[in-house]
């Protein structure tokens, strides 16, 4: 073993530069254009991490719209998170929507100890957008919070997730995601490491290129009359995405608040990570290349190439880059036989430096998020998130080309999926 | 004397009168002292009349003729004339019925009949009124001081200046299903502003002259308060002919036609029969509480409650008292084991007036306002917005506020998934209304969760009430500390037998403990009925596990016992401390747990 790898390495180190490019072809168009743009941002820009020191209190009325259904034993822990808040909203709606597991006694309950302010409950399941919409009707805030009912919030969340409205160009600010469930399983912990590199550092760094293209549904803040502007949500799900990128061709800036922090489970097991990962990936591509394909069309009058310019990314890195891993795989073995093992490990050690330094940027870039603990986990993550969520990732985006297959989730009620054009 | 001299030597007439009366039982002067005539023939009832009243401080002159009685009256003012109805020359009657008739609006005088003959003088039916009161003989001295010296401000303003028409011919004329072999109280004739005519005095002599309370015209319980004031009208059986006290009488004869007197004869012998079974200590009782016990006894037994919306509690008794007054004795009795409750209803009370009169309504949770309008949600499927049908509506149509779309399709188009409340009041709007209490006697509001509630209860004599209605105080005091076999649970007698027979054989002694709960019924009252039992509950658990094995932890009725066996009294007593201690530290509300302790020679 010792042997071939002396060979493996032999092999390598005998390359031209030339020959380097020809064998690690897909990580150097795939992979390391991924992480550059945040290692450039920390670079030129310092900014990412720099914690604000002067937040003023947002001086306008705030209005926190929770919508779920079936969430009476979350919902409580959630507002009280929103009372404890250093900035505490002035007013907390929450949306039953078609709950069956009592959640309607408990928020009644909630309301007459005066926790949360108004209360709706429908007997039917209209779905996140629709209930997120009966929300947003009744909120008298300038601002309106979206949160989720299974996720709590940092005690200076509020305050900082309004801090960037004083720009009146602002009409959206995301709240950074973390993971709170995530010494619970191996899973879990890869999650975790996941949303720090993706969400924590990826989004700040897409934020200095104003690039941030998705608002979590779990935690974003927006300015009224910009939700007016494009009358709310639309049909789901990924609602998030296509409200952002609707706010966007609006003419709306989006702002990501990395100090302004939201804890969520995330699922523990594989397969329950993999239908996630499914319905997000299959969503993904029918609300960016069907719905909001005139982005991507010169003659369309919401072309910009701005915007073009994170559906190209998105279609690259993402799409292009899962679907051209196994061909990459395939062509190494077939073209260097046994070498082709020692050229993906190659290629795995390299990513993974990557990953590693990612994570260490990131868990500086977060501070709060007290993430080093994690630090160990980051090898597997590397491999888990570059060969197997990858594939996943393909396996979802397939699905939905050829076979449509986000008409059929049943994360939205039937009868609204009938309805839905894209 | 006039009535404002009287009141300026006293000082204050309400303490005077309130302190004469304690004082009349008593030794010691009267608080005001009275310039009394005596008009008697009997020189034994003379002196005897003299010696008592000048002893309580009063000014006596004794005349022995109905003439001399009129000299005198004409000679001086007298505050009280104490007239033997028999007099020698003018009879007693006479004497206050001219008097009355010359002085007419003049005089403060009051006039009291003695007489052995009460029929006699009632049969002069319109001159009787021209007392205001009637004693009879032989005296009772007591008596006699009672009525001199109490409440005169009232009798002295009515009755000298109005001569009341009031005819005994018409009182006795029977009305339709009245039987003709009783006698009958009447209401108005025989009732005046809380005063009873001369046949009502009779009546509560409790001679049996009388049998039943009869209702002509409508009346209230408080109309009718002056029984629970005097002697033995409480124990009379009220005949309500007009339907106005339905609930609280004992009769309802507003159904009974002409003739059809045998509900009522049977009410009226079964209340005669039982009032001669009751003990003279509760027939001529001044205490509301025996005068209730008294009339419960009478009337059957129970004390019923039932709902009524006349009164202020939305519940009454099957007694001419009202709920309020009737509650107050009722724990006295409850306390002294004489009455045994039955759970019957649960009301709202106001805890500013005490009301039960409620609106419930349902109100806006933010402002109170129950000016409450439903209204459904709506759904549009195709463009995910949710609002109020009215955002929807324009005329006849539905049209999507957002995407302007027209909805024609339930259920394609779009569905109604619930409704919510909108409060015209506030603009707020909810799927939940609260549930308010606004007090429809001084418009206080509560939440549906903070208004007080008041447990009533329905009451049955217990064994110990019936035998304290028959043999009076003197069993009730003897009887306190002796335990009744009829008292104890089944379970405890039958263990009691055991170790009593154990006793008889070779002398082992048992000790029997009986704990009682002084705070038992406050804490009912506080905490409710449940509360109560719960730590009494838990208080027999303490004991079940502080005891030896073998030895009986047993749950009562009003109290609970523990049967230790093999342990004389004395060591029982010496353990009793621990148990005391046990159970302070244990339990969170302080029971007033009393015990009391019980050896074999107590059951022989």
């Amino acid at each position: 073993m010792w042997a071939s790898a002396a060979d493996g390495y032999n092999f390598l180190t005998s390359q031209s530069w030339v020959g380097i490019l020809g064998l690690f072809w897909f990580t150097l168009v795939f992979d390391i254009p991924r992480y550059a743009l945040a290692f450039v941002a920390a670079a030129f820009f310092g900014r990412v991490g720099a914690a604000r020191t002067d937040v003023q209190g947002f001086a306008g009325r705030v209005s926190v719209v929770i919508a779920g259904h079936n969430e009476a034993d979350a919902i409580e822990r959630c507002v009280k998170s929103f009372q404890e808040q250093s900035r505490p909203p002035d007013e907390i709606v929450v949306v039953s929507d078609g709950s069956t597991d009592g959640m309607e006694n408990t928020l009644r309950e909630l309301q007459r100890r005066g926790a949360v302010d108004q209360v709706h409950c429908t007997h039917l399941r209209a779905g996140k957008s629709a209930a997120c919409n009966l929300g947003e009707r009744y909120a008298t805030g300038e601002i309106i919070v979206i949160a989720d009912c299974d996720c709590t919030y940092e005690r200076h969340a509020l305050k900082e997730i309004l801090a960037p409205f004083e720009d009146p160009a602002i009409g959206a600010v995301s709240g950074n995601i973390l993971v709170r469930n995530a010494s619970e399983t191996l899973i879990a912990t890869f999650t975790a490491i996941e949303y720090l590199i993706s969400i924590s550092l990826g989004k700040q760094a897409a934020a200095l290129t104003d690039h941030v293209t998705c608002v979590s549904g779990a935690f974003g803040a927006f300015r009224k009359t910009a939700l007016d502007q494009v009358q709310g949500n639309d049909v789901g799900g990924g609602e998030d995405l296509d409200m952002t990128l609707r706010l966007r061709k609006a003419g709306w800036k989006i702002a990501f608040e990395p100090d302004s922090i939201c804890y969520t489970d995330t699922p523990a097991t594989f397969s329950a990570l993999v239908r996630q990962r499914f319905r997000w990936e299959r969503d993904a591509v029918r609300i960016r290349y069907r719905k909001h394909a005139d982005l991507m069309n010169p003659f369309s009058a919401n072309f910009q190439l701005h915007e073009l310019y994170h559906e190209v990314e998105f279609l690259i890195f993402h799409i292009l880059g899962a679907i051209l891993l196994p061909v990459y795989v395939i062509w190494l073995f077939l073209a260097y036989g046994e070498m082709a093992v020692v050229i993906l490990l190659s290629v795995q050690i390299g990513l993974f430096s990557l990953d590693l330094l990612s994570f260490i940027l990131a868990a500086w870039a977060t501070p709060k998020a007290n993430s080093l603990g994690l630090l160990p986990y980051t090898f597997g993550y590397s491999f888990f998130n570059g060969f197997v969520m990858r594939n996943v990732r393909l396996a979802a985006y397939l699905q939905e080309w050829l076979f449509n297959a986000s008409a059929e989730d049943e994360y939205l009620p039937q009868k609204v999926r009938l309805t839905r054009r894209w | 004397m006039t009535a404002a001299k009287r009141k300026a030597i006293s000082g204050n007439e309400s303490t005077a009168r309130s302190k004469s009366k304690t004082k009349s039982s008593s030794e010691g002067c009267a608080e005001v002292a009275q310039r009394i005539l005596v008009a008697e023939d009997s020189p034994v009832t003379q002196d005897l009349l003299k010696l008592v009243l000048e002893q309580r401080g009063h000014q006596v002159d004794v005349v022995a003729d109905g003439e001399a009685a009129i000299r005198a009256l004409q000679g001086g003012s007298y505050d009280t004339v104490l007239l033997d109805f028999h007099l020698p020359k003018v009879d007693g009657l006479e004497v206050a019925t001219r008097f009355r008739r010359d002085n007419a609006g003049k005089t403060a005088a009051r006039f009291v009949a003695i007489t052995a003959d009460i029929k006699g003088l009632l049969s002069h039916s319109a001159n009787c009124e021209n007392f205001d009161e009637v004693i009879p003989k032989p005296l009772d001295l007591q008596e006699v001081l009672g009525v001199i010296e109490r409440e005169q401000s009232d009798a002295l303003n009515v009755a000298k200046t109005t001569v009341r028409e009031v005819g005994a011919g018409k009182a006795n004329a029977p009305a339709s299903a009245l039987s003709a072999k009783y006698e009958y109280l009447r209401w108005p004739e025989d009732f005046n502003s809380e005063r009873l005519s001369a046949r009502g005095m009779h009546a509560s002599l409790s001679d049996g002259s009388y049998d039943a309370i009869v209702l002509n015209e409508p009346a209230t319980v408080r109309d009718l308060s002056v029984i629970w004031t005097t002697k033995t009208l409480h124990l009379l059986p009220i005949i309500d002919m007009t339907g106005s006290l339905a609930k609280q009488a004992d009769v309802d004869g507003t159904g009974l036609s002409v003739g059809e007197t045998g509900e009522i004869d049977r009410v009226i012998e079964a209340f005669k029969s039982r009032r001669a079974e009751l003990h003279d200590d509760l027939v001529f009782s001044d205490d509301i509480g025996e005068k209730l016990i008294g009339r419960v006894f009478v009337s059957g037994g129970s004390l019923t409650a039932r709902h009524d919306h006349t009164s202020r509690e939305l519940v009454s008794f099957n007694t001419v008292l009202d709920f309020r007054s009737a509650d107050k004795e009722i724990r006295d009795l409850l306390t002294r084991g004489l009455l045994a409750q039955d759970f019957f209803d649960r009301f709202h009370v106001c805890d500013r007036c005490g009301s039960s009169h409620f609106n419930v309504r349902e109100e806006c949770a933010d402002c109170g306002s129950s000016h409450l309008e439903e209204e459904a949600y709506l759904h549009h499927f195709k463009c995910a917005y949710q609002g109020p049908e009215s955002d929807f509506r324009q005329g006849d149509d539905l049209v999507c506020p957002k995407c302007r779309m027209e909805l024609s399709h339930f259920s394609v188009d779009y569905d109604k998934p619930g409704s919510m409340l909108q409060c015209g009041g506030c603009g707020h709007a909810t799927s939940e209304p609260a549930v308010g209490f606004v007090c429809m006697e001084c418009d206080a509001h509560y939440d549906g969760d903070s208004v007080r509630t008041r447990d009533v209860f329905s009451y049955e004599m217990t064994p110990r009430g019936i035998e304290f209605a028959k043999g009076g105080h003197a069993l009730q005091d003897g009887g306190n500390t002796a335990l009744r076999f009829a008292d104890l649970p089944l379970a405890l007698i039958v263990a009691i037998n055991t170790e009593l027979k154990k006793h008889e054989a070779d002398g082992t002694q048992f000790s029997l403990l009986n704990i009682s709960y002084r705070n038992g019924r406050e804490i009912e009252q506080a905490e409710g009925v449940r509360a109560f039992e719960k730590s009494r509950e838990f208080l027999l658990e303490i004991f079940r596990n502080t005891v030896r094995k073998g030895d009986d932890v047993v749950k009562g009725n009003a109290s609970d016992f523990i049967l230790l066996k093999q342990t004389p009294n004395g060591e029982a007593r010496a353990g009793l401390e621990d148990l005391k201690a046990e159970a302070s530290s244990s339990l969170r509300v302080d029971l007033g747990l009393e015990f009391e302790l019980f050896g074999p020679e107590d059951f022989s």
